[in-house]
């Protein structure tokens, strides 16, 4: 009959006691990255949104990549861990997005040399912090064809139905009538890579990674993703009285449910191997 | 165990500090924004004649002030959105709610780059804010602005 023992190990008695510093810090990071947008969202909205503008996915992979890091197997340390204590000193920078970079370049630097969980941890918070640069920064470089891409698939969608649609850059919509202009956050390309992280970490959440399925699943959440936005900026263009019932709380909330069904349903999908 | 508690107090005092440093930074960012560009809209729709009034609500949740203008039938209504860093401006028309909106985009305005390339040819807007003009056969009843024009600030 195998019997467990407790064994001293050099690394554990030496390393172990910081096994969970790592995660604390990339936690806490996150919660700085997130800072301004929860304020943002409690300023304007108050307790209209129950998670304070940040996506269930951005917690979920918090949660997982945290997991992942507390599970995986002490590390050799130096005495004086320099790219933990830079991880630190970048948030006390007040900004939102240095504080993403800085998991970024954290969690792509220990991943070079971490292995099994840490390695996965480290790379989920990676992909939280590109997810939130895409779209606080990269995204906004493209604003104007990405928002006008969009405008364009939705009075192609349309003006099938209605000729007199007509569209001018990101503004589309029946002239002096009725139009919608497409801003930046309401486009495909900005909620895309968050529904990508849903799907990843809902993967690694169910512990049962199915390559072929992963990938199949991410090439349907990269049709259905924007086909959902699409059909819900069509609707918003159509008319006014569509646009105050699509851009309300009852069409606003239909759309999250909608889009966390999708990412829910594919990545447990992919998660039953 | 010292070393321990040690990096765990501080990090727990670098997250704590990070988050107050950010929450304080951006409350002072946001009213001053805000009140800045409230300013300068209500500067220039004075100059156009408008006046602000006390915001009675409208299609958007987040009005932020509203101006009427004497024998006009339009509301102008400004409404920050998303953040401190952009503004939309929304006309609400008083036969129905005729929603047009602009963005000004910070990273593009940083790069100076231009929203006339969003809209139809003649209506550029001005500034930082732009107004769509009310729909053209409407627009007699605010008295005739002159083709495309934009309230700009």
């Amino acid at each position: 009959m195998p019997v467990a023992y407790a064994v001293a190990s050099p690394v554990v008695e030496r390393y172990g006691s910081l096994r969970l510093l790592p995660a604390v810090l990339l936690v806490g990071a996150s919660l700085n990255g997130l800072a301004v947008r929860v304020l943002e969202a409690w300023q304007l909205h108050g307790f209209e949104q129950p998670l304070m503008g940040v996506s269930p996915f951005e917690l979920l992979a918090i949660f997982v990549g945290a997991r992942a890091l507390m599970q995986a197997a002490p590390a050799s340390e130096p005495w004086f861990p320099v790219p933990e204590v830079a991880l630190g000193a970048a948030m006390l920078f007040p900004s939102s997005t240095a504080a993403w970079f800085a998991i970024a370049a954290f969690g792509l630097l220990r991943a070079r040399t971490a292995e099994s969980e840490r390695r996965t941890g480290l790379l989920v918070f990676v992909a939280l912090a590109a997810c939130s640069i895409w779209s606080s920064v990269l995204l906004k470089w493209w604003a104007g064809p990405a928002s006008a891409f969009d405008a364009h698939a939705v009075y192609a969608l349309l003006t099938r139905l209605r000729p007199d649609m007509a569209v001018t850059g990101n503004v589309v919509g029946v002239p002096n009538a009725h139009n919608l202009v497409i801003l930046t956050a309401c486009t495909s390309a900005s909620g895309l890579p968050k529904a990508l992280l849903g799907i990843g970490a809902l993967t690694l959440l169910a512990n049962g990674l199915d390559r072929r399925r992963m990938g199949l699943a991410l090439v349907a959440t990269l049709l259905l993703n924007p086909a959902v936005n699409l059909l819900r900026l069509s609707l918003m263009a159509w008319s006014s009285e569509f646009y105050l019932l699509i851009h309300g709380p009852v069409g606003a909330n239909l759309f999250d449910l909608a889009q966390t069904a999708i990412v829910v349903g594919l990545g447990m999908w992919a998660a039953r191997s | 165990m010292r070393r321990q508690s040690l990096a765990f107090g501080a990090a727990a005092l670098v997250i704590a500090l990070g988050l107050g440093l950010k929450s304080q930074r951006y409350a002072s960012q946001f009213e001053d924004r805000q009140a800045d560009d409230m300013a300068r809209i209500a500067a220039v729709a004075a100059s156009e004649g408008w006046t602000q009034v006390e915001s009675a609500g409208g299609t958007l949740p987040f009005v932020h002030a509203t101006f009427v203008k004497p024998g006009c039938a339009n509301h102008l209504r400004v409404a920050p959105l998303g953040s401190s860093r952009e503004l939309v401006a929304e006309v609400e028309l008083a036969f129905g709610p005729d929603v047009m909106f602009v963005e000004t985009d910070p990273a593009s305005r940083s790069r100076g780059f231009s929203l006339s390339g969003w809209f139809a040819p003649g209506r550029k807007p001005l500034g930082r804010i732009a107004v769509s003009p009310a729909p053209v056969e409407h627009q007699s009843a605010c008295g005739p602005p002159a083709a495309g024009r934009w309230l700009g600030a």
